[in-house]
């Protein structure tokens, strides 16, 4: 397959998946926020209680809320607030996906190169999701 | 605005007042051809009562969301090439991890005070970048070796350009650089990426614009997961302003043709002059 044929097919693979991702997860997000704001879910932190907590630094506001840090607020997905970071999750794995879908079509089209750089580029996204990195850098 | 001043307004009309400036500033994004993270963390960070940490968390997410919205059009019109997005955007992405924590070990003042010198001198980019052109690399082996070279056509004027990516090295560092950059602050970095295909690889400049929205999407990614992670991500920040953002940029593409260009991209400046001026100044205790 010529190059300008394979780029195009790529394109378009990788253009499908961030197409129907982001959409998916903007319309979670919407639906989300009208359950947190309406109080159709309950919060964690009332919604009353932000004004104090949300001029603090990250680390104070985690502390003064007693909320959790990685992927604990898993625990919590089903308050109001935290049902929010299941869109944001979302959002933020469709590069994933995409990318996954990337390897397998530079695979199945015999290209090495690519195929590694979008593996490698796979493992620092899988990295930065997995929490490991947390403990770095304060906070 | 300090704390007890903004305690006794009602909780709700921050939300709301994020909305309302969000989509403001989603439709002004578009037609000032600026991002909306760039504009959005030094805006949100002045006059909003929220921590730097949280706006910082808003605006990766926001020029994420952005950045993929756009994408798949731009890949579909062949206005933005995977192949050349590829290569940069692992050496950014890494380095948008080291930004990204590297921001939680940094004093909120010292910050505060390199965002305003950062948006003081984006400013001065926007200012002088109509003038900049492209300069045409020589061969590279490493840019042969990636495929670095192809065509596209402008579906607006129907004509077809051919390129070629040179310089591949001191492009890499460079979108490292920027990739950094982009997350200690929290910012999309389209206005860093664009001159380095441009000026530095010598790719024409449309592919660079389209390509720079689609390497914005893949840098944010790993640096939202370290500040998402970290939990500087509030909902009542994030949410409505995703939503104002997407929403403007929709109205933005609408009003694209009947808006003065221009005279917009000349108030984004002085909104950034007056933005990142703020930033400076209470990053050094001069205008709390």
């Amino acid at each position: 397959m010529e190059l300008k044929a394979r780029e195009q097919e790529a394109g378009a693979e990788y253009a499908s998946c961030a197409s129907v991702g982001a959409r998916v997860a903007l319309a979670i997000i919407v639906v989300e926020l009208i359950a947190y704001l309406s109080g159709a879910l309950s919060p964690y932190v009332p919604l009353g209680e932000l004004p104090r907590l949300w001029h603090m630094s990250m680390s104070e506001y985690l502390a003064a809320a007693h909320v959790p840090a990685g992927w604990g607020w898993l625990a919590l997905a089903g308050r109001g607030d935290y049902v929010n970071f299941i869109g944001i999750a979302l959002l933020a794995s469709i590069t994933l996906a995409c990318y996954l879908r990337a390897l397998r079509g530079f695979l199945r089209r015999g290209e090495r190169l690519y195929a590694a750089l979008a593996a490698a580029q796979l493992a620092v996204l899988l990295l930065a999701a997995s929490g490991l990195l947390n403990s770095i850098g304060g906070g | 605005m300090h704390a007890a001043d903004t305690a006794t307004i009602a909780w709700w009309i921050w939300p709301l007042a994020l909305f309302v400036v969000t989509f403001l500033l989603g439709i002004v994004a578009v037609i000032a051809g600026v991002g909306g993270g760039v504009l959005f963390v030094p805006i949100v960070g002045s006059f909003f009562p929220f921590h730097l940490d949280f706006v910082r968390g808003a605006g990766v997410l926001l020029a994420l969301a952005g950045a993929l919205a756009a994408a798949p059009r731009l890949l579909r019109d062949g206005l933005a090439s995977l192949r050349l997005a590829i290569p940069v955007s692992l050496a950014g992405s890494l380095f948008s991890i080291v930004g990204a924590l590297a921001s939680f070990a940094v004093p909120t003042q010292a910050l505060e005070t390199s965002l305003g010198v950062l948006i003081l001198l984006i400013t001065g980019l926007m200012l002088i970048s109509p003038a900049a052109h492209a300069h045409a690399p020589g061969s590279d082996a490493l840019a042969s070796v990636l495929g670095l070279h192809g065509s596209y056509t402008d579906p607006a004027s129907g004509e077809r350009t051919t390129w070629h990516a040179g310089r591949v090295v001191p492009g890499l560092l460079a979108f490292s650089a920027i990739g950094f950059v982009g997350g200690l602050f929290g910012l999309g970095a389209g206005w860093a990426n664009v001159p380095a295909f441009n000026l530095l690889m010598g790719v024409p400049l449309k592919l660079a614009a389209g390509t720079s929205g689609l390497v914005i999407s893949i840098v944010n990614t790993p640096a939202a997961w370290v500040y998402f992670l970290k939990g500087s991500m509030l909902p009542v920040i994030v949410a409505p302003s995703l939503l104002g953002v997407m929403l403007g940029a929709q109205a933005g593409a609408r009003l694209f043709r009947v808006m003065p260009a221009r005279q917009i991209r000349l108030a984004v400046i002085a909104l950034l002059l007056f933005a990142g001026t703020r930033v400076l100044l209470k990053g050094l205790g001069l205008w709390s």
